[in-house]
């Protein structure tokens, strides 16, 4: 594209170099119409187009799998006496809206990932190699991105207002458009190193082999003279930026806001609380004390009718083995329940301090239910006598 | 057709989509509601779901993104504000959003444009949009519904969501009759209708033989029921106490202990509750002593249990009887402050001329007797008025009658005026000008004398339940398919061929516990599967609220006039 002496950015055709606007109609015209000969180019296109786009978006294979097998799943029977008078009944009507929502979010927020991952691309671009001489970055910059014309703007198109020796015009270096200082922001460079790693990277960790390869000469820290826009006044004016000493990109609010959404929303889904891993660990041995309960049940069942597909000893055993799992399990939600209390000045309170107390709850009536209602097995003398009478 | 069994699944059912994990389940004041009456605290722990927040709380809180939301919320606009503020800052890490009725197209695409962070996983209609109380039982919480002798527009609305919810939730597409001479039973039955045309895809269900029937009656028709005093445990627990979401506030009580001061009654979670619903007082106490006998054999203690004060006395002192059976501590508490109203007003022999005033044509006597309770000192002034008030509807046709001599004396009795008012808005909310059915049986009089000679027969009946409501003669004739049309006709054309066996019957204006236990018997009795439903379900003092709000400003413009 270099070559061609412009820059094409967007959802370019490879073939015939069409900007289709958007990845749903880009695939239409290349599936259907335009370039049949080339399917095969596009199939391997498209397996590295989707798995990019997973690594980029950092999409949760969960998230996108819809639900709907759950909606079959048969409802336990109420246990209550009054209801056993009634016949039994199935769930009532319902409408899935799901589907219908997630189009239209989809549609929506498209739009936004276009636009968030074309920053990310220039973003990545211009931090391969950016020069630290001001007059060489400047070039850099509008090679990477091209900047508007500072003529053909006479208000800020953010907050509206004009621009005179006061406000100056500035270039947001992600879209080349002019805007006030008030309606620009700054994004650290170290910031933007970690956005692109993020980016590229393989998990959700910084991965240091990517940065290293594809921020290969990052400029020292030091403070950096900004070169001038087309006006040589900026320069000077430019240099109070410099005295915060941190190397930045002056970015319009827009693409910032953009940039920060995806960073935060990045953050919160790589979250994960202690009370989480405890709250795992718990239903995890919980699970497993299902298992075993139900397994012992039928043991208990088999042993109290005299027969003799399983003994006394291994009955006893998986009783035993039972009983130190719920004491594993009684002393993790007690661990929950406790959690933080220690921390003096910061104290678990509100809801966090009710949802672990409420965990305790859950907990102990789930013991109550299950281990401590378990039959018990038969002593070898009364198994004894029970085979005897079975004969 | 179990309603209560219908929310449950609902409920469990958003439960289980949501997959494991921590979950908090956010609702709204009337959700919150619909949820309590059919799971207790320690069966939604058991779901995990551990924290509940209020949609409208508008606390801050930090952010739990470790956490699930199930959003289960009634399609309102404050909540849909409210859920797309959530969800553009979102608390949760995700979000199973279920709405309780049928939801705008428009509204659902806003909340999609405000899911940027795409927490949302489920959106969904689930029709528990009604207030479960018993299998047979529902009701909207609507105090007064009327403004006037039409519809509070909102009250309607809200009827019409509660009602084809239910039908939702049983799979139900029914015929619909109503009540001939009422205009809000018959306009409630033109917006159903609406709303089942315009959904028609959702009203899709197998069909059986005979088609299910919705029966939409009118509180005005029986304005008796409601002011009786009533013996059967849960209806008597409403009456005296009032009976709320479940729940019972006895805070009032004095030297209640502290988690007595509010107690759940229902009988989804509380077996002694479950069995002992439509016993009778006597029987209930009966119960209750059997049970405190049997654990005395087992404490070996000699300890007398007589009275109601010594059960309280022996529960006190026996902690670990209060440990055996929790419940039953609850219910002698309850029992127990029951005794005291009925001993101390004299409630009794209140009953029993109330009861003859319901069913039974003997003026001068009941006149008589009326005047001297009015001028007994143990007696209420609230059952004072409900005895001119059951006087003034029995004999408003009478030529001797002398309603204005007891209002009279009601006034000198020192009745408030709020009071004393209700015996002439009584008149107007349901006097003889506005009632169809033959509400005393003065006029067919045929069979009603057979009626009686039947009743008669099989013995003497206890002088306090003496009275069935106007509802059970109703649908009786309907299962036997000899309900007339003229005074309950089909809305349309149609109409079901065969008895019908699928019945929901609602009353505009609100059902009783009385009525209630009519229904239980008649689903005991006949092969049909009925469900009571009213906009809410009436005590004596809320029905009067009810009276004065329908008749509230129909004064005025008389007056103006």
């Amino acid at each position: 594209m270099a070559e061609c002496g412009e820059i094409l950015e967007g959802f370019l055709c490879p073939i015939c170099k069409a900007d289709l606007g958007s990845e749903h109609q880009l695939r239409i015209h290349f599936q259907d119409e335009a370039h049949k000969e080339h399917q095969d180019v596009f199939k391997s296109l498209k397996d590295v187009f989707e798995k990019a786009k997973k690594k980029i978006l950092k999409i949760d294979d969960e998230v996108y799998v819809p639900e709907f097998s759950s909606n079959v799943v048969p409802i336990s029977e109420p246990h209550s006496s009054t209801l056993f008078r009634f016949e039994p009944q199935e769930i009532g009507e319902f409408r899935c809206h799901t589907a219908y929502f997630r189009e239209l979010r989809n549609k929506r927020l498209e739009r936004y990932t276009a636009e968030t991952n074309k920053l990310l691309i220039r973003l990545g671009k211009l931090m391969l190699d950016l020069p630290v001489d001001p007059l060489k970055r400047k070039t850099h910059e509008q090679a990477i991105v091209p900047w508007i014309d500072d003529r053909d703007v006479k208000l800020c198109p953010s907050c509206a207002r004009s621009f005179n020796m006061m406000r100056r015009k500035h270039h947001c270096r992600l879209c080349g458009a002019i805007m006030c200082h008030d309606c620009t922001r700054f994004l650290e460079l170290s910031e933007a190193k970690k956005m692109i790693n993020m980016s590229f990277g393989s998990d959700g960790e910084p991965n240091e082999g990517a940065s290293t390869s594809i921020v290969k000469n990052f400029p020292p820290f030091r403070p950096l003279g900004r070169s001038s826009s087309n006006n040589s006044l900026n320069s000077v004016l430019s240099l109070v930026d410099a005295k915060t000493g941190e190397q930045h990109l002056r970015l319009c609010i827009h693409c910032k806001e953009l940039l920060e959404t995806r960073e935060k929303l990045k953050e919160t889904r790589n979250l994960k609380p202690i009370i989480s891993q405890f709250y795992e660990r718990l239903q995890l041995y919980i699970t497993e004390v299902d298992q075993l309960c139900t397994l012992y049940c039928k043991m208990c069942q088999s042993l109290n009718c005299g027969e003799k597909t399983h003994t006394v000893v291994e009955a006893q055993e998986l009783r035993g083995k039972i009983l130190t799992l719920a004491g594993s399990i009684d002393n993790l939600s007690k661990k929950i329940a406790i959690l933080g209390t220690k921390d003096v000045e910061n104290p678990p309170k509100g809801r966090t301090l009710q949802l672990q107390q409420n965990i305790k709850i859950a907990t102990n009536y789930y013991l109550k239910d299950r281990v401590i209602g378990l039959p018990s097995v038969p002593t070898e003398l009364a198994f004894k006598s029970l085979q005897e009478s079975r004969r | 057709m179990n309603v209560v069994a219908a929310v449950k699944m609902y409920i469990t059912q958003m439960t289980e989509e949501s997959g494991p994990g921590m979950k908090i389940l956010l609702m709204d004041k009337n959700t919150t509601s619909i949820v309590s009456m059919v799971y207790g605290q320690s069966e939604i722990l058991r779901k995990e779901v551990f924290l509940f927040e209020r949609i409208d709380s508008n606390s801050q809180y930090d952010p739990m993104r470790h956490m699930k939301c199930i959003a289960f919320l009634r399609p309102t606009k404050e909540n849909l504000a409210h859920l797309e503020r959530e969800l553009k800052n979102p608390q949760y890490g995700a979000y199973y959003v279920y709405f309780s009725n049928i939801i705008a197209k428009a509204d659902i695409k806003t909340l999609a444009e405000a899911d940027d962070q795409e927490v949302v996983r489920e959106v969904q209609e689930f029709y528990g949009d009604y207030l479960a109380i018993s299998p047979h039982l529902f009701s909207l919480n609507i105090p007064i519904c009327s403004q006037g002798s039409t519809w509070e527009l909102s009250h309607l609305q809200r009827s019409v969501q509660g009602i084809t919810s239910v039908l939702l939730s049983l799979k139900k597409c029914p015929y619909i009759r109503y009540q001939a001479s009422s205009e809000m039973a018959k306009r409630l039955a033109e917006k159903i209708r609406e709303v089942l045309s315009k959904e028609e895809s959702l009203f899709q269900f197998r069909r059986p033989e005979v088609a299910p029937l919705l029966l939409l009656l009118d509180r005005r028709d029986d304005p008796v029921t409601p002011l009786l005093n009533q013996w059967t445990y849960q209806a008597m627990v409403h009456e005296l106490l009032t009976i709320t979401n479940n729940r019972v506030d006895l805070s009032h009580v004095q030297g209640i202990s502290k988690d007595l001061k509010e107690v759940v009654l229902s009988a989804e979670q509380d077996d002694f509750y479950a069995k002992s619903l439509y016993m009778n007082f006597g029987e209930i106490g009966q119960t209750i002593k059997e049970l405190m006998e049997d654990f005395q054999k087992r404490a070996k203690s000699h300890q007398k249990v007589e009275s109601i004060a010594d059960m309280k006395n022996f529960v006190e002192t026996y902690p670990q009887f209060k440990k055996m059976s929790g419940t039953v501590s609850k219910h002698v508490t309850v029992v127990g402050e029951l005794s005291s109203i009925v001993s101390g007003h004299n409630l009794l022999e209140v009953s029993e001329l109330e009861q003859e005033l319901a069913c039974q044509n003997e003026h001068s006597q009941q006149l008589q007797r009326i005047r001297k309770l009015l001028a007994s000192d143990r007696v209420r002034h609230i059952d004072a008025t409900r005895l001119v008030l059951l006087y003034a509807l029995r004999y408003e046709k009478h030529a001797n009658n002398d309603i204005v001599g007891l209002v009279d004396a009601l006034k000198k009795r020192g009745v408030p005026e709020n009071l004393t008012k209700c015996i002439s808005q009584m008149k107007e909310y349901g006097g003889a000008r506005v009632r169809q059915s033959d509400l005393f049986g003065t006029q067919d009089a045929v069979v009603k004398i057979t009626k009686r000679f039947f009743k008669d027969l099989k013995g003497v009946e206890n002088v306090y339940t003496q009275h069935s409501p106007l509802l059970k003669e109703t649908l009786e004739d309907l299962i036997k398919g000899k309900l007339k049309e003229n005074t309950f006709p089909y809305l349309g054309k149609e109409q079901i061929r065969g008895k019908p066996q699928d019945i929901i019957v609602f009353i505009v204006g609100g059902a009783t516990y009385e009525e209630s236990l009519v229904v239980h018997q008649l689903n005991k009795m006949h092969p049909v599967r009925i469900v009571l439903g009213g906009t809410t379900i009436h005590n004596s003092s809320s029905f009067l609220d009810e009276v004065r709000g329908a008749t509230h400003g129909l004064g005025r413009r008389g007056h103006n006039m």
